[in-house]
């Protein structure tokens, strides 16, 4: 092995940290603090309550749900696997 | 809107009802036939549950009445950002193969059957932890169990009326749940509740599916629930108790702390292999994120266009319905936090119920009123379907958390501590008292809530779960400690759920009934009750002490 290449056991340590963080991520936006970036204030116009004709805070939440799928679907198929038995 | 249709479902329920409660019996049968001998057999079905079982059952234990009627029900009162509740399913997923796949292996290799079993081996405690371990099993299961028997009441009263069509049901879903738990054991609770898991699945998109059908599709769907007022579609909802700190809060304990609930624990122990629990987590991260989504969720919200909770007065602002010490009132939209902070309960439209707690019926409501009239024939096929759904959910987690209690209090306190050296077929027959003795208390503590106007400690369905969740978070440290980290004292593990389950305590109706319901203490936990989940607050005095007592100990 040359000293740039990293071995599997490093690969799926540093996958499974970005993996980590990008789901916690999708935690604090989707159902958390991250809220606030889309919800509207009460002053705003009404068609601010809606994105692509759903409620904008639905539509964010279909957002980090595809997220958060995609992250589990990516550990079970890479670094599950390996530390099954 | 007009909300006064009035088709009903006939006698469909009723038959198809009976066949599935027969039907249940006879799996409980099967499973007694299939039986070896031995508490591993009895409990954890010889520990051989392959994939599709262990997905099955541990959705249908974590899916109860909550998802079907209680998540609804929230979101016909709340508003959309209920929905957002939804996004703590992946993260149960993930701790399916996480937290599951290690109290798996260990449970394997020593033998484990409850919680305490691993937790006490790991930190050397055979009376205290093994105590306080069970309890917190016992405080998660009796309120859980007790909000599917009145699940059932409410099904069973929404579909054949008359004067004691609730307390019929409620005993009828637990005698029949009771039957086949003491007849096949962990056999036949996850049979049940593999085909009751499928059930409510399919009860749960197709109620979904329901809900836009009765809307006139999903383009007509969404542009009507555009028209609602602003508070249903924006955080923190419609009583102003859904802040993203709060539901972030919730999102992460009630996963968690669902997940290692001693029913779900055992469910780990009885994955055949790691496989098992790794598509199972899958499954349910994906599968059940998307029925609450796409499923009930719409049906709350579909909820709120056909049986409105505020309407427009003449200014055309929205006015909601509000009970104020006993007193029904018209309050603005923009005066509604205000007058709701003051003790006032926002009611839902006539149609749907008279009382702060039955927003829980909008979703039996929408489907015996609408769904007949717009489909005919495969509409009240369509309506039985998910109204057995509903039933399913209800049962299969009174199932698993009757069977789960059993062996804790069984296992750890009567095998382990009152009579240590009792043989197995005798502990067997004490289990099976268990299931009987905790059928009954929770159908008492249903009747009670239900005949009495001033004490209600039951309530509406989504906040008693929550309250049990709150109870088994406060695991969530020892488990982490004893699957990762390993520093922990017994003296820090102890003290750390101690005061996390006084603090979780506090958040209780408990409180009101012993200092009275507006006491100062009441009102300073109701405040905390706002900015964040009762779990939370929990575990953040429960870590505090045991790594503050473990520190010292090291030291």
């Amino acid at each position: 092995m040359t000293p740039t290449e990293s071995n599997p056991t490093q690969r799926h340590r540093r996958l499974g940290l970005v993996l980590l963080l990008l789901f916690a991520l999708a935690m604090v936006m989707g159902p958390g603090p991250g809220l606030r970036l889309v919800n509207p204030e009460p002053s705003a116009a009404r068609e601010s309550l809606l994105f692509l004709g759903l409620p904008v805070i639905y539509a964010w939440g279909l957002f980090w749900y595809g997220v958060q799928a995609a992250v589990v679907v990516t550990a079970c198929l890479t670094i599950w696997k390996p530390s099954d038995d | 809107m007009d909300t006064a249709v009035t088709t009903d479902l006939g006698w469909l329920p009723h038959f198809c009802l009976a066949g599935y409660l027969l039907f249940l019996l006879g799996i409980g049968l099967w499973g007694f036939r299939k039986r070896q001998a031995g508490e591993e057999d009895y409990y954890l079905a010889g520990r051989g549950q392959g994939w599709l079982v262990s997905s099955l059952t541990i959705m249908a234990t974590f899916f109860s009445s909550a998802a079907m009627l209680g998540a609804p029900g929230m979101v016909y009162k709340e508003g959309v950002v209920f929905a957002l509740f939804a996004l703590n399913v992946p993260l149960s997923g993930a701790a399916i193969y996480v937290l599951g796949n290690r109290i798996r292996k260990l449970g394997h290799t020593h033998g484990h059957v409850t919680p305490a079993d691993l937790i006490c081996s790991h930190y050397g405690s055979p009376v205290a932890l093994r105590c306080l371990v069970a309890l917190i099993g016992f405080l998660y299961a009796v309120p859980y169990v007790v909000i599917q028997i009145q699940a059932g009441g409410l099904i069973s009263s929404q579909l054949f009326g008359g004067e004691h069509a609730f307390e019929i049901g409620a005993c009828l879903l637990s005698l029949v749940t009771m039957l086949y738990i003491m007849i096949g054991g962990m056999r036949s609770v996850a049979w049940t509740d593999a085909l009751q898991g499928t059930l409510l699945m399919g009860g749960m998109l197709l109620a979904g599916a329901a809900a836009v059908a009765a809307l006139g599709g999903p383009s007509a769907f969404f542009a009507k629930v555009a028209e609602l007022p602003r508070t249903s579609l924006s955080v923190p909802g419609t009583t102003g108790s859904f802040t993203p700190e709060k539901l972030f809060t919730l999102c992460i304990f009630g996963a968690l702390g669902s997940m290692i609930q001693p029913a779900q624990w055992m469910r780990f122990y009885a994955a055949k292999s790691a496989k098992a629990l790794r598509r199972s987590a899958v499954i349910f991260a994906l599968g059940l994120t998307a029925c609450f989504l796409f499923g009930v969720m719409l049906v709350g919200l579909g909820g709120q266009v056909l049986y409105p909770v505020a309407k427009p007065n003449t200014n055309g602002a929205f006015e909601y319905q509000v009970q104020i010490d006993g007193q029904t009132v018209a309050v603005p939209e923009a005066g509604l936090a205000k007058r709701l902070a003051k003790g006032g309960k926002p009611l839902p439209h006539p149609d749907v119920g008279a009382g702060s707690r039955d927003f829980d019926q909008i979703m039996v409501v929408v489907l015996k009123r609408h769904l007949p009239e717009l489909l005919g024939p495969a509409g009240l096929l369509l309506g039985t379907l998910i109204i057995i759904a509903i039933m399913a959910a209800a049962m299969s987690t009174a199932d698993s958390n009757l069977h789960a209690m059993s062996a804790v209090l069984t296992r750890d306190i009567y095998g382990g501590i009152l009579r240590p050296g009792a043989p197995e077929k005798n502990r067997l027959w004490v289990g099976r008292g268990v299931i009987a003795a905790a059928t009954m208390l929770s159908l008492g503590m249903v009747f009670v809530s239900r005949s009495s106007e001033s004490f209600d400690p039951v309530g509406m369905i989504m906040p008693m779960s929550l309250l049990a969740i709150a109870f088994s978070s406060q695991l969530l440290p020892v488990t982490f400690d004893v699957l990762f980290l390993k520093r922990g004292s017994r003296r820090g593990a102890i003290a750390g759920i101690v005061a996390g389950m006084l603090v979780v305590l506090m958040f209780s109706p408990l409180l009101a009934i012993v200092t009275g319901s507006d006491s100062a203490a009441v009102g300073l936990f109701a405040r905390l009750k706002q900015i964040a989940d009762i779990g939370f607050c929990g575990v953040v005095v429960n870590v505090s002490l045991f790594a503050l007592l473990s520190t010292a100990k090291r030291r």
